[in-house]
């Protein structure tokens, strides 16, 4: 019993220190992109995930996504089931990637909105949203 | 022959402390769900118990749990009680001797199938069926007076078959198993076959907002849990007190974050039969679970 709340103290102590966003799910998105290196915008996209309840069942998602090469930072808004998706200047992610690693975290896709593709110089070049509805297996 | 007379004693005192005090069947607690796990998550949970039941019986255990996704639809489980401690006031030719069973208990391998899901947004119900298989890893006899169900482990190889279903929402969880459970012969001992149904209501209590990116979660819980099972034999010849139906109910509240997750329990009985005089009737049970979720990027 002491170890475990020697196990939940630390875990607390680090949230409350902030070490939180070092674990890769508590920095808003919009914060990482102020630290995008000027003339490489950097690209940003929402996945609307399909299943996710609870911030335990979060976790699986935020991994998946941050597990695709080029994806900076990811964090999830679970009243809209929405990862929003922060990549690295130049990094190129394809719809194909994020939709594996939706399946992948055993949630199902429900659709992609690009607020800035790798590369564009603003918000007005984003693609479409694909439709979002129930995902059934 | 001092020794041989001795061995007799203990199985002779052993035979007649059951035939006076069976423990009875036991319902499962905080069972398994459909609920999601992604391939490449590993979450290990542990779970410290303690039982009270009539006649002395006191029951400390600590199960141990990993489950491993292994693709978006299968799941393998680990269960295991680490440490099981059994106590007992035992009655042996009118004199009563408070007793202790202390070791390992047995193993549990489960393999979890999603077979259904139907998710939205903030929602998903899932339906997945379990096999296990138990593994007589466990010290099955730690104390030759204690009867042979308050020892930490059965000894028995026993397969369980359940199916599980989840409704989960952003405010509120829904959960319910049904399940079947056999075990083999060891030793001479028969534990009876059991029917398992369970279900678990569990309610969001804060924040009340989830509209920005949520690090924590209360849950009020609520979960019930029965068990009917057949009698337990030596030898072939039934032990009384064993076997019959166990209704637990069990409020409870889990601290939920990304990471981890901590539930603090309590088991109430409201209703138990038992076959036969000698049962041990349930008072009350506690228990704390601690969850840790943890990645890697193997799996299928």
């Amino acid at each position: 019993m002491r170890l475990i709340s020697r196990m939940i103290g630390s875990g607390g102590l680090a949230l409350g220190l902030g070490l939180a966003p070092a674990m890769g799910w508590a920095e808003p998105a919009a914060a990482q992109a102020a630290a995008s290196p000027a003339g490489a915008p950097a690209g940003e996209v929402q996945v609307t995930v399909l299943g996710v309840t609870s911030p335990f069942f979060v976790f699986g998602i935020v991994k998946r996504l941050g597990q695709i090469p080029g994806v900076q930072h990811v964090s999830f808004n679970l009243l809209h089931g929405r990862a929003d998706v922060q990549l690295k200047p130049g990094a190129v992610v394809t719809d194909d990637d994020l939709r594996k690693a939706v399946r992948n975290a055993s949630y199902s896709f429900g659709g992609i909105h690009w607020i800035r593709r790798p590369g564009a110089t603003d918000s007005t070049t984003a693609a479409g949203v694909a439709a979002v509805g129930q995902g059934t297996k | 022959m001092r020794c041989a007379v001795r061995r007799l004693a203990a199985a002779a005192a052993g035979l007649f402390v059951a035939l006076l005090l069976a423990a009875p069947a036991r319902a499962q607690i905080t069972f398994p769900s459909a609920a999601p796990i992604s391939a490449g998550n590993i979450i290990v949970r542990t779970q410290p118990t303690v039982t009270d039941e009539s006649g002395g019986v006191q029951s400390l255990y600590d199960e141990n749990v990993v489950l491993y996704g292994a693709s978006p639809d299968l799941a393998f489980i680990l269960e295991n009680k680490s440490i099981v401690s059994n106590s007992a006031n035992i009655v042996t030719n009118g004199k009563t001797a408070a007793l202790t069973a202390t070791g390992f208990g047995d193993t549990v391998l489960d393999t979890r199938y999603n077979l259904y899901e139907l998710d939205d947004i903030g929602s998903t119900f899932r339906v997945a069926p379990y096999f296990g298989i138990d593994l007589p890893t466990g010290m099955d006899n730690t104390n030759a007076f204690m009867p042979r169900e308050l020892q930490p482990a059965s000894a028995a190889w026993g397969t369980r078959e359940a199916l599980t279903a989840s409704w989960q929402t952003l405010f509120w969880n829904a959960q319910a198993l049904i399940g079947y459970q056999n075990y083999a012969s060891s030793s001479g001992f028969q534990p009876g076959d059991s029917v398992l149904a369970d279900a678990a209501f569990h309610y969001m209590i804060w924040p009340g907002d989830l509209d920005r990116e949520v690090n924590a979660e209360i849950f009020a819980s609520l979960e019930t849990n029965y068990s009917l099972s057949g009698i337990d034999r030596m030898d072939g010849a039934p032990i009384a007190g064993t076997g019959g139906q166990l209704w637990l109910v069990d409020p409870g509240i889990i601290y939920s974050t990304p990471q981890y997750a901590v539930d603090l329990t309590a088991l109430l009985p409201i209703l138990q039969q038992y076959r036969g005089p000698g049962a041990a009737r349930y008072n009350y049970g506690v228990e704390a679970m601690f969850r840790w979720s943890f990645f890697t990027y193997h799996h299928w």
